[in-house]
């Protein structure tokens, strides 16, 4: 009979210290990335404070809150939808369906905004566009973060939606529930924790979206100005620490919005 | 009424051989047979949640084929349960009385009169994983009968409990053949529980 080789503890401390090197070692570059925004920021004449206190980055701070939470709820409504069509129907295009909402994850920023751009500045869609006003507008921010936040909850969805049997669904239509009622109350409280996910990969997608926002909607100060933008202006005209400033706000809503999210889905759970 | 004229369901690798079988209005009929015979399959094609190959099931006289499953207006107790695990006992119960639109007046008094049959009534806050498996069933033979229906299933309905919980059962199967006049079909291996119910049985 043939021994198997027995392994050592030291060797397998020696693969954990190699994981907890890499993890120490990004965790250190994260946080000294946010360090060095915060020596920046601080070293800015007027301080941090003064910079917030800036009227257009204040009216830049409402307008990223809001475009973010508005693109969040417009993509789980249709991310959502459209994942839970393809994981539970057959049809024709389903699969050209699926891998087309991959698209905007693998496309370019810029070039989501580029085509964005085109598509309702250079196709028949400019009627519609002169009429709603929506290239370069607050409009063009919403669709321009929304179309991202889409593919990501459609991705996030599908796959709570692939892991359930469809069971309940079933047994919910043999007590003649319609298909609305189904989804409504056996589907979506089934997928709280993989809806909880999507937003919040949509909202900080949205909430940190730049390429496209800057493209379709422009940079103008006070009008589309969202924080990447501000990011982006305070650089142009030289001043570092403003940019450092702003970017230190974003991380420091990112990290509540985080830790609300793991504080909600721990609840959830009930772990 | 249920009939089933020469119907052959595919599932998987299994094949359900042309099987023919009528329960008539007010009567209750039981279809026993060996595991994995199709007796489950039989039930969910009648349900509409089994496409049949060939044949013919017709409902209340009426070819089944075209009824979507939400309209058959079937009573159906699953064999395995599945209850909904976001709402509770009540909610539960209740969810076919609200799809039919029945005054929240009219659920409250349908599920305190089923909670009271099936002793359930101090168990209407609970959560499906806070029950045993045997409350879990009654919660579920509960919600198949909520609404009245003239056709219910039932698969094994006496699976899995104390002697207790298959009484109950078995007197609420009694209760709703006498009352509603309804057609029942029941699939179990323990037929000695639906002795002096069962008018006919069917061997899969």
């Amino acid at each position: 009979m043939i021994q198997p080789k027995q392994r050592t503890p030291k060797a397998d401390r020696r693969f954990v210290i190699v994981l907890i090197g890499l993890a120490t070692m990004f965790s250190v570059v994260l946080l000294m990335m946010v360090c060095g925004c915060a020596w920046v920021a601080g070293s800015s004449q007027g301080g941090v404070w003064e910079t917030l206190q800036k009227t257009e980055i204040r009216q830049a701070i409402w307008l990223s809150i809001g475009t973010s939470l508005l693109s969040t709820v417009i993509s789980l409504w249709v991310g959502t939808g459209i994942a839970h069509l393809v994981s539970r129907h057959q049809f024709f295009g389903r699969r050209a369906i699926d891998l087309l909402m991959d698209l905007p994850v693998f496309l370019p920023p810029l070039v989501i905004g580029m085509s964005l751009l085109i598509l309702f500045r250079q196709t028949p869609l400019v009627a519609l566009d002169d009429w709603l006003q929506i290239a370069f507008e607050v409009p063009a921010i919403i669709l321009a973060q929304s179309i991202v936040g889409i593919a990501f909850v459609y991705r996030t969805m599908k796959a709570t939606f692939d892991q359930q049997t469809g069971r309940a669904e079933q047994i919910a239509a043999t007590l003649g529930a319609t298909n609305w009622h189904c989804f409504s109350a056996v589907t979506i409280p089934a997928s709280k924790q993989g809806l909880l996910a999507s937003a919040a990969l949509a909202w900080a997608r949205a909430f940190g979206e730049f390429g496209p926002v800057l493209v379709f909607a422009g940079s103008f100060r006070g009008r589309t100005e969202v924080l990447p933008v501000s990011i982006y202006l305070e650089l142009n005209s030289g001043n570092v620490a403003g940019a450092a400033t702003i970017s230190l706000l974003m991380i420091a809503i990112a990290a509540i919005v985080l830790l609300l999210v793991r504080v909600f889905a721990q609840d959830r759970s009930g772990r | 009424m249920i009939e089933l004229i020469d119907v052959t369901l595919q599932r998987g690798e299994f094949r359900l051989p042309e099987t023919s079988l009528a329960i008539p209005s007010a009567t209750c009929g039981v279809i026993t047979g060996a595991a994995g015979a199709g007796k489950t399959s039989i039930v969910e094609a009648i349900c509409g949640l089994q496409t049949i190959c060939s044949g013919t099931l017709k409902l209340r006289g009426q070819d089944a084929s075209q009824i979507a499953v939400a309209d058959r207006g079937i009573g159906y107790l699953p064999q395995d349960v599945v209850l909904f695990p976001d709402m509770n006992v009540e909610r539960n119960i209740c969810f076919a009385l609200k799809a039919q639109g029945w005054t929240k007046h009219q659920m409250h008094q349908r599920t305190k009169e089923l909670a009271q049959e099936l002793e359930l009534t101090d168990l209407l806050r609970r959560k499906p994983h806070q029950l045993s498996g045997g409350q879990q069933k009654r919660v579920a033979m509960a919600r198949a009968v909520a609404v009245k229906p003239d056709i219910i299933c039932l698969d094994e309905p006496f699976v899995s409990l104390d002697d207790g919980s298959r009484a109950l059962i078995k007197e609420l199967i009694k209760r709703t053949l006498a009352e509603q006049s309804a057609t029942i079909l029941v699939v179990t291996h323990q037929t000695q529980w639906v002795e002096g119910i069962s008018e006919l049985e069917f061997v899969v």
